[in-house]
């Protein structure tokens, strides 16, 4: 073999082959990006309880819909767990009762694992209708945040 | 200069930083509260315990066979003689001599029917060597199960039939060598005379039977195959006898293996045992198809040497137990050094 | 050559499949088991296992023998899986994540893999057996003493409470059977992953075209003898590479597609017997160190776990232990490598004392045979 590292191809030849491995190292990192996103999966607790300063009592009976899967049925202070992946998500309410809002669009941080999503407050209409929970046991440790991401 | 680069090229760098390696270790050691005197200790204690094992090595090595990654073969032969010699009630040094006794006809037949095989795929013996050691060790797996031993020291205690998983030789001849006129000098330095003399024995042995016409010829046969045709040899011959001999070793080998460890094991446990020897021997500057009686005691003391400190000294300094990622990175890369090495050769 | 079946040769070639077939049609009847059970777990193993088995057939195409180093592949999975569990990433999205993880430490391993075996010509197989066993502890080293500490961990769920490290057990409830559950079909009566048996069918296809191409053809080329190949201008070195690391990218991900159809990794253990399983299935299905097809692997995949599943049952029928069953099936397996590998050399010795026998006759040069193999 050749040892001046052109393996004997025309400039021509090795500037295409140069872009087409740039290429495919960028559709590496774009795939990946967008696998990462899609396939993140995080807890969503769909929560039904009256809010804390009154403004909104909790439904006696409400049938949520998020992104089309069969409805969970909530009573009053009902608490239910759902895994939803990736980030975009759409909610529903059915009900007989008083309601603002029935339909929702909401986006959750990509770093985060649960998310409490209010019912009510999401029916009164509240903008910030869920937020980032978070178990004792789960918080993560202050270096991991510190750290920036991983990039493969 | 150039002198220290030749040495170093010649003895290969991988064995330089594991010695150096090593010399740290005890160099550190004190500093971190490990005691030399013990540490020093276990490794003679460990080098009598493996030093046979890596002896058996040699014979297949000098005729041209290879890393005797069938060791187990020979191991196999040695837990037949422990085994036997337990079953008709031997203890002390009746026990273990008797064990030795029984073993070397079982590794006289096993050796000589491994070495018609190895005969039959000449340049393919190390990945076959692995597998038939694998193979054996599992089918005596069944055997221990099925075998009619009675004595209730080795059989599960519950009704159940079959050997126990490991056999504590507690009444047998537990430790026999390592006490033989054993050495203790200071509080914690043992110097395990009987064990050290039985392996200077064996060496002796191997050594004055490589001064012999058949030792001459095996190792002609080894390192010119065409030569020693020409000679008059028979190269299969001599590469059975060599094979024989490594598997008698081996089977002594496990004996003082286990007489010093206080245990004979039994099934799974032998499986892997061929690799830590392989790369004791090529810690001590073996090659492939060259090894010597120094080769053994270096590489022995060496390997040993990190195995008994690195747990103790890293253990201290980093608070992690690092020595098992250690010992099998050193280890496998001593071997992988060993085998892509371009083998000097004259053919 | 006559066209008339000869049955006496056919049993010599396939003499690892005779002894096969011979002790799963006694085993099978004596272990009590019902067809529609066995049927089942073949279906399912077919699944789980052909893609890791796979991984071995481009080595053994340019002359490199079984490819023990396979199980660099399945560590690179095994380090894709835990940050895809790490990082939440679920389902079949999961998987596609850690091989996407596995992807660049999978090509750089076969690299490495490959360089050292073009250092060990003729002895590929042991180096290849432990390059294995040492990358074993560098893993180790990496996902028991780096994760969590050099590289950062997410989840507390999977590291160790110490702060660093890798839990013994990784529990692959995010990715469990998502692939096989992707497109699971009822047939007859069977539970059949078809998602599972489409990507092993693309593989199929991949490999049947990839023998096709200028590559497969000097890997062929290669295998048949590599001094002629050098002198007709194939880059053999570097072909050889490229074998290994199509290899260990295949079992990267083979190792991703068995353990989410188990549901749980064993983090240091899950790899070991990895190499083992494949090079017996594939040398049970009839292949040898030089040729291997794509129905090898399938019969050989059929063939073995049927003994493993009938064999720990027959054991415990006949002897009151499933004990013995599984020392059996080992002792088997383990024997079933050490013949197809003796079997194979001593042909291939008979092969050259014939050749060499014929030299000393007519006292033709040895350089004639071309260059050392």
């Amino acid at each position: 073999m050749n040892a001046n590292g052109t393996n004997g191809l025309s400039p021509a030849v090795r500037r295409r082959r140069f872009a087409v491995r740039v290429g495919l190292v960028a559709l590496y990192f774009v795939v990946g990006a967008w696998v990462m996103l899609s396939g993140r999966e995080h807890t969503l607790l769909l929560d039904n309880k009256a809010l804390a300063d009154g403004s909104a009592p909790a439904f006696r009976r409400v049938k949520v819909y998020v992104d089309g899967r069969d409805p969970i049925e909530l009573y009053a202070r009902d608490r239910d767990m759902i895994k939803v992946r990736g980030q975009r998500h759409r909610i529903r309410i059915e009900t007989n009762e008083a309601a603002a809002r029935t339909e929702a669009s909401f986006t959750l941080a990509f770093g985060d694992d649960m998310f409490l999503l209010s019912v009510p407050a999401m029916a009164k209409g509240d903008d910030g209708f869920h937020e980032v929970f978070r178990t004792a046991e789960d918080r993560p440790a202050p270096e991991a945040e510190a750290t920036p991401e991983p990039t493969f | 200069m150039r002198k220290i680069k030749e040495f170093a090229a010649d003895f290969g760098w991988p064995r330089i930083i594991i010695f150096l390696f090593l010399v740290s270790l005890f160099i550190v050691a004190p500093f971190v509260g490990v005691s030399i005197s013990r540490s020093l200790s276990d490794t003679l204690n460990r080098f009598g315990q493996n030093a046979i094992l890596v002896l058996a090595l040699v014979p297949m090595v000098q005729s041209g066979c290879g890393l005797n990654f069938g060791l187990p073969v020979g191991i196999i032969a040695g837990l037949l003689g422990a085994t036997v010699a337990m079953q008709l009630g031997l203890t002390g040094w009746l026990g273990f001599l008797g064990a030795v006794a029984i073993c070397i006809p079982f590794g006289l037949l096993l050796g000589w029917l491994y070495g018609q095989l190895l005969n039959k795929v000449k340049g393919e013996e190390m990945t076959i060597a692995m597998y038939v050691g694998f193979s054996i060790i599992t089918f005596f797996s069944i055997l221990w199960l099925l075998l009619p031993y009675s004595n209730p020291a080795m059989i599960w205690g519950y009704g159940g039939a079959g050997l126990r998983t490991t056999i504590t030789l507690d009444n047998y001849w537990s430790k026999i060598l390592n006490d033989f006129l054993a050495v203790r000098i200071g509080g914690s330095f043992v110097f395990p005379t009987g064990m050290i003399l039985f392996f200077a024995l064996c060496a002796f042995f191997v050594y004055l039977f490589f001064r012999t016409k058949t030792g001459t010829a095996m190792t002609a046969v080894g390192s010119n195959p065409d030569f020693a045709r020409a000679g008059g040899v028979s190269a299969d011959k001599m590469r059975t006898v060599s094979v024989m001999l490594s598997t008698v070793l081996g089977a002594v080998g496990i004996l003082v293996y286990q007489q010093s460890f206080g245990f004979i094991q039994l099934y799974q446990a032998p499986l892997y045992m061929a690799f830590p020897a392989v790369a004791a021997l090529l810690i001590g500057g073996a090659s492939v198809n060259k090894a010597s009686m120094v080769n053994v005691v270096v590489g022995t003391l060496l390997f040993q040497g990190i195995l008994t400190m690195t747990p103790s000294v890293i253990n201290s300094i980093l608070q992690t137990d690092m020595s098992e990622v250690i010992r099998i990175v050193l280890s496998n890369g001593m071997i992988l050094y060993a085998l892509t090495r371009k083998t000097k050769v004259s053919k | 050559m006559t066209k008339r079946f000869d049955f006496k040769r056919f049993v010599a070639d396939n003499v690892v499949v005779v002894i096969f077939l011979v002790l799963t049609a006694i085993a099978t009847p004596i272990s009590g088991l019902s067809a529609n059970y066995i049927i089942q777990d073949i279906i399912t193993r077919i699944g789980r296992n052909s893609f890791l088995v796979f991984s071995l057939l481009l080595p053994v195409m340019a002359g490199m023998g079984l490819n023990f180093g396979m199980v660099l592949g399945a560590m690179a999975g095994e380090i894709g899986l835990i940050f895809a569990v790490d990082w939440g990433i679920s389902g079949v999205w999961g998987l596609g994540f850690a091989s996407l993880v596995g992807l660049p430490i999978a090509v750089a391993l076969g690299w490495l893999c490959g360089s050292i075996l073009n250092r060990a010509k003729g002895r590929e197989m042991a180096t290849g057996y432990i390059i294995g066993f040492f990358m074993d502890g560098v893993y180790q080293f990496a996902v028991l003493y780096l994760m969590g500490s050099l590289i950062p961990m997410r989840s507390l769920a999977i590291t160790l409470s110490r702060g660093y490290g890798i839990r013994n057990t990784l529990n692959l409830d995010s990715v469990r059977q998502s692939l096989d559950n992707l497109a699971m079909v009822k047939v007859f009566g069977f539970n059949v992953p078809v998602a599972t048996y489409l990507v092993v069918a693309a593989l199929c296809v991949f490999i049947v075209w990839f023998r096709k191409t200028k590559l497969g053809q000097d890997m062929r080329a290669i295998g048949q003898d590599q001094g002629v190949s050098n002198a007709s201008g194939i880059p053999v070195e570097k072909t050889r590479i490229i074998a290994i690391v199509v290899s260990t990218v295949l079992a990267m991900v083979g190792q991703i597609i068995f353990l989410q159809n188990m549901g749980n990794m064993a983090t240091y253990n899950a790899h070991r017997q990895t190499g083992f399983f494949a090079v017996a299935a594939i040398l049970v299905g009839g292949a040898s160190v030089t040729k291997a097809t794509i129905p090898n692997v399938f019969v050989g995949v059929v063939l073995l776990h049927l003994m493993y599943i009938v064999m720990p049952r027959a054991g415990a029928e006949l002897f009151g232990s499933a004990q013995i069953g599984e020392y059996f099936r080992d002792a088997f397996s383990y024997g079933a490598i050490a013949l197809a590998l003796v079997l194979h050399a001593w042909r291939k010795r008979r092969g050259v004392e014939i050749d060499r026998a014929g030299l000393r006759r007519n006292t033709v040069s040895p350089d004639a045979k071309g260059g050392k193999a």
